[in-house]
């Protein structure tokens, strides 16, 4: 296993219903794709300072940054939507991942979050993102979801181009 | 390649990098809907995307295109050095057999004579930035190259990690080359770019833009061992 797979199996460990979203998204979904050393999870209530603390988390409170016990920097969301898709949704929907052949896993937001989430962040490193989910997940895309996720029918049709367009990369 | 070459090369897609750069952000264009927005004919854009698809800069099928977005909106200078990188990029050839890291390993054991390693693994090795993924390798020889990847059973093909790129323009300053090439390739090579700029500051001499939200989130990534 990846040590920073490992990181999300431990972080799932610690805060049972922990979400990753992001980049470590990406990697958990496609099974394959860069990463920095940094991990972005959803969580239902905040996690206070004294839980953080008590299972050896560290805050660095002047820059504002926490670290799990082995160094790797968090970032967790416990209030905001992501890219205009609410929490809650994100925790309702995530996807149990198997990260090995013991049957361990981690949740993830879902594929078709994901993918909604990327194609409105927009920038060349999320189309990448998007291009590997193509490339890797396009036939478990339930299209009925990111109906469901898209604000309008054209934004629905757009991202149905752009998946198909990666594809023939 | 010369200083000449690229600014030919670069002159010939002026118009075509002019029409991208006006383009408003997406990740996906149709050309129809551009007709409105922009006053070009839809054969005068797929004129356009041709060029830009020469040089690596935008992907286009069936009427939909992508480009890469922040690539093309640097400044003239910076595009006129990265051309060398475009060219050698495009003339990329990818190999895999496993299609896992198995490959790589392979491909780190047997690397021609004068071969350099840029991207994925080189920017890892200087930054400590994203973890790699795939391994791109600047050969003497490509065809030499790809028939011993062929000779252990390698498919040529879209999809594998081990990928070939043929020796154009200078590798004087190999770091200044590897930054240039992640600028080039674009994506997540970007914020290697970035990752590189501000370690090794010193050694880079190109003046490429970057976002402030892009720098701000490469640095702090970077200096997290010394915030834990």
């Amino acid at each position: 296993m990846k040590p920073i797979i490992r990181e999300t199996v431990y972080i799932s460990q610690d805060f049972g219903d922990a979400t990753f979203v992001g980049a470590i998204a990406v990697m958990l979904h496609a099974d394959k794709q860069r990463q920095s050393q940094d991990l972005d999870f959803v969580v239902a209530e905040q996690i206070s300072v004294d839980e953080f603390l008590d299972k050896g988390y560290k805050i660095n409170r002047q820059k504002n940054k926490k670290f799990t016990p082995r160094g790797y920097k968090i970032d967790v969301y416990h209030e905001r939507d992501l890219n205009g898709i609410p929490l809650e949704h994100i925790i309702k929907t995530a996807t149990p991942i198997p990260v090995d052949k013991k049957g361990t896993t981690v949740n993830a937001i879902s594929l078709e979050g994901l993918i909604v989430a990327k194609f409105r962040a927009g920038r060349d490193q999320d189309i990448e993102d998007l291009q590997m989910l193509a490339i890797r997940c396009n036939t478990k895309i339930n299209w009925d979801e990111i109906k469901y996720l898209a604000k309008s029918d054209l934004e629905y049709s757009e991202i149905r181009q752009a998946i198909n367009l990666y594809l023939t990369r | 390649m010369k200083i000449q070459e690229s600014t030919l090369i670069l002159e010939k897609a002026k118009s075509a990098i002019g029409f991208a750069q006006e383009l408003p952000p997406s990740p996906i264009y149709n050309v129809k809907n551009l007709e409105n927005i922009i006053s070009l004919s839809t054969r005068t854009i797929k004129r356009r995307l041709t060029h830009l698809e020469e040089l690596g800069l935008a992907d286009y099928n069936r009427g939909r295109f992508t480009i890469k977005r922040e690539v093309i909106s640097q400044p003239y200078i910076v595009l006129r050095s990265i051309i060398p990188s475009l060219i050698a990029l495009k003339k990329a050839r990818r190999f895999g057999r496993y299609y896992n890291s198995t490959d790589i390993n392979f491909m780190k054991k047997h690397l021609p004579k004068d071969s350099i390693i840029t991207l994925d693994h080189k920017a890892y090795e200087l930054t400590r930035f994203q973890t790699p993924l795939n391994l791109y390798v600047y050969v003497n020889d490509v065809e030499k190259a790809s028939t011993l990847l062929k000779s252990r059973r390698f498919r040529e093909g879209r999809r594998g990690s081990v990928i070939l790129l043929p020796k154009i323009g200078s590798f004087e300053n190999l770091i200044e080359r590897v930054f240039l090439d992640c600028v080039a390739n674009g994506g997540r090579n970007f914020l290697d770019a970035a990752a590189i700029m501000l370690t090794h500051k010193g050694m880079i001499k190109t003046q490429v833009r970057f976002t402030g939200d892009t720098l701000l989130k490469v640095q702090e990534d970077l200096s997290d061992e010394a915030d834990y």
